[in-house]
């Protein structure tokens, strides 16, 4: 069943995650932020982070077997 | 006032994601909500690591962060017996032994099983005390975090509480129990994803444990060396005070018998899911000091004078270390994560409060035969008056803000008493009603006697002293319990079926793989304790 979906919270973890890894990541990207005693941009790079964490969480939960309910 | 940060437009859009998303969960969880068991216990249908994070988490808020953070910084390792003595063991204890008697006897509450295994006297007392004093803990952390997002990003009092008490009403209230177990576990994420890049950051700037340990005092990477003397560590305790003050009695009060988090246990889709949750818990309550006690230390390395000056607390460890190398952007993730865990703190308290008032108290003792649907709708209208009630408090809080560092003291003072009566009660089927009902208060009145009249001059230091109150609580309540269960009647044994140990038969998950049986995962949690332990011996 389709609506399901919004009860496995391996799928919203990963939606959540998703959207902060690209908010970051492109933030970053954009105004490459820095502070006085960090010199890498890490909006970008733990973006990315982000972003992978909450795909392979979307995976996972689309990936699931039908049988095997939240 | 001057704050701390200056969050800008991408902090506040990361911030304003979140809180859509928990009010969007609450919708989406309310179709699912039909019975009482769906409200209060989510149908116990919740697979382990779910509520095996959530029972975690529910315990991993806001205020204990910053406040372990800053015993890092003042104690160093020391403070991680709070973590690895101070709960593994207690965890694993649940897990094995006592989750079959709360699990399998069907109960909704911890005040219910008092009432099966001892009597109605009994439940009401833990039942009223547990409802006062939670939602009166919801509203103490709803005060704190008021006052730290003041400082931190100079929001006003009524806003911050505002804003967070009214998202929390509406998605407790949508979906219950599921709610807030869902947002505990992402609340467990979110603050792995918004603080993990400080200890690395730190420790890699300091040049690893060896760099930081040489700008630290001697000892403070030491969790048992300087034990031996109460005048040999910065906390002033022994060692025998924390194994059995803060190890098994404190530990154990909280993490066996407190319903906040049994709650999540109850949840469970079986048997097995429910053991199972603490011990999965377990696993990752021992790496939660990389997040919390490691930045203390590194706070107290990069600032040395931290604690010693006007305008640096020990309080400030994280934020200090938070406006040093967060720019926007991971100042907004850091923020949210902050929030997210007051707000599911606070979820949790009023799930909690909300159960044990429907079950344990309206429907006891005010209407006892209504409809399924008649105590889902009081359910919900106890979220919205324990909110309120929150709420309440952190205005009085705000007005009298000593008044709350004793309340909490005083709390503390009910836990310990009643894990005798747990342990008695579920381990040795000769205790009686009166034991159990008398054993409680004698605690309970001891403890408060001896906060009272005994001289603060008495412990080497206010945490010894609340390691050996708890310590003399329990040993009262259970001396009495013994003394009284000898000379009143006995329940009948048919009564105590699934309740007591010897009376209940014993799971037996023979058929299943090692890393799915309870007591495989327990042991090997403990073998990990024990290395760590002596790791940092």
């Amino acid at each position: 069943m389709q609506s399901s979906r919004w009860f496995d919270l391996r799928f919203l973890i990963g939606i959540l995650f998703t959207v902060y890894g690209i908010v970051l990541a492109v933030y970053g990207a954009v105004s490459d932020p820095r502070t006085p005693s960090l010199h890498w941009n890490i909006d970008l790079w733990w973006g990315l982070v982000s972003l992978v964490f909450g795909l392979l969480f979307l995976i996972v939960s689309i990936a699931r077997r039908p049988n095997d309910e939240a | 006032m001057h704050a701390l940060f200056h969050a800008s437009a991408v902090d506040y859009i990361i911030i304003a994601l979140y809180f859509v998303f928990v009010i969007g969960v609450g919708f989406v969880l309310r179709s699912r909500v039909r019975t009482g068991e769906d409200f209060f216990l989510s149908g116990r249908s919740i697979p382990a690591w779910i509520t095996g994070l959530a029972f975690l988490s529910a315990n991993l808020g806001a205020l204990e962060i910053m406040g372990m953070t800053a015993s890092g910084a003042e104690y160093g390792m020391l403070t991680t017996h709070f973590y690895w003595i101070g709960a593994i063991p207690a965890m694993l204890f649940l897990g094995i032994y006592m989750m079959p008697f709360y699990y399998v006897s069907k109960v909704r509450s911890v005040p219910e099983y008092l009432k099966l295994r001892y009597n109605e006297a009994t439940r009401a007392v833990n039942a009223i005390a547990f409802a006062v004093m939670t939602v009166l803990t919801s509203g103490i952390s709803l005060y704190s975090m008021a006052l730290i997002f003041q400082i931190l990003i100079g929001w006003s009092f009524t806003t911050s509480i505002l804003i967070s008490a009214v998202v929390v009403l509406v998605y407790v209230g949508l979906g219950g129990l599921t709610s807030s177990i869902f947002n505990e576990v992402v609340q467990f994420f979110l603050i792995w994803a918004g603080l993990l890049p400080i200890p690395l950051i730190g420790m890699h700037s300091l040049g690893g444990w060896n760099g930081m340990m040489a700008r630290l005092p001697q000892g403070f990477g030491h969790l048992w060396q300087n034990l031996g003397n109460p005048s040999h560590n910065p906390m002033g305790i022994g060692w025998l005070g924390v194994v059995l003050g803060l190890g098994f009695v404190l530990s154990f009060g909280y993490w066996t018998t407190d319903f906040l988090v049994v709650q999540r246990t109850l949840a469970a889709k079986d048997l097995r899911a429910a053991q199972n949750t603490p011990i999965y818990a377990a696993f990752f309550k021992m790496i939660v000091p990389i997040l919390v006690i490691i930045p203390g230390l590194i706070a107290l390395a990069i600032y040395p004078k931290i604690g010693h000056s006007p305008n640096m607390s020990y309080n400030l460890a994280l934020p200090l270390l938070i406006a040093k190398y967060y720019p926007p952007g991971m100042l907004g993730l850091g923020l949210t994560a902050m929030l997210a865990s007051f707000m599911s703190g606070m979820a949790g308290n009023v799930t909690a409060f909300t159960t044990v008032w429907t079950y344990d108290i309206y429907q006891a003792y005010i209407r006892k035969d209504a409809s399924d649907r008649h105590y889902v709708n009081m359910g919900r209208w106890a979220v919205v008056v324990g909110v309120i009630i929150s709420i309440g408090t952190a205005y009085f809080a705000a007005g009298f803000p000593s008044v709350m560092d004793y309340m909490q003291t005083l709390f503390s003072f009910f836990n310990a008493p009643l894990f005798g009566t747990f342990l008695l009660g579920m381990f040795w089927k000769r205790t009686t009603p009166w034991g159990g009902f008398w054993g409680l208060i004698c605690g309970i009145v001891s403890a408060f006697l001896m906060y009272f009249l005994l001289p603060a001059s008495t412990f080497t230091s206010p945490d010894a002293g609340n390691f050996w109150r708890a310590w003399w609580a329990w040993f009262i309540t259970v001396a009495v319990t013994v003394l009284i269960s000898l000379f009143t009647k006995r329940r009948p044994v048919e009564e105590l079926q699934g309740l007591v140990y010897g009376l209940s038969k014993r799971p037996d998950y023979s058929g299943y793989p090692w890393y799915k049986r309870p007591g495989y995962l327990a042991g090997i949690v403990f073998v990990i304790l024990v290395g760590l332990n002596i790791a940092f011996w």
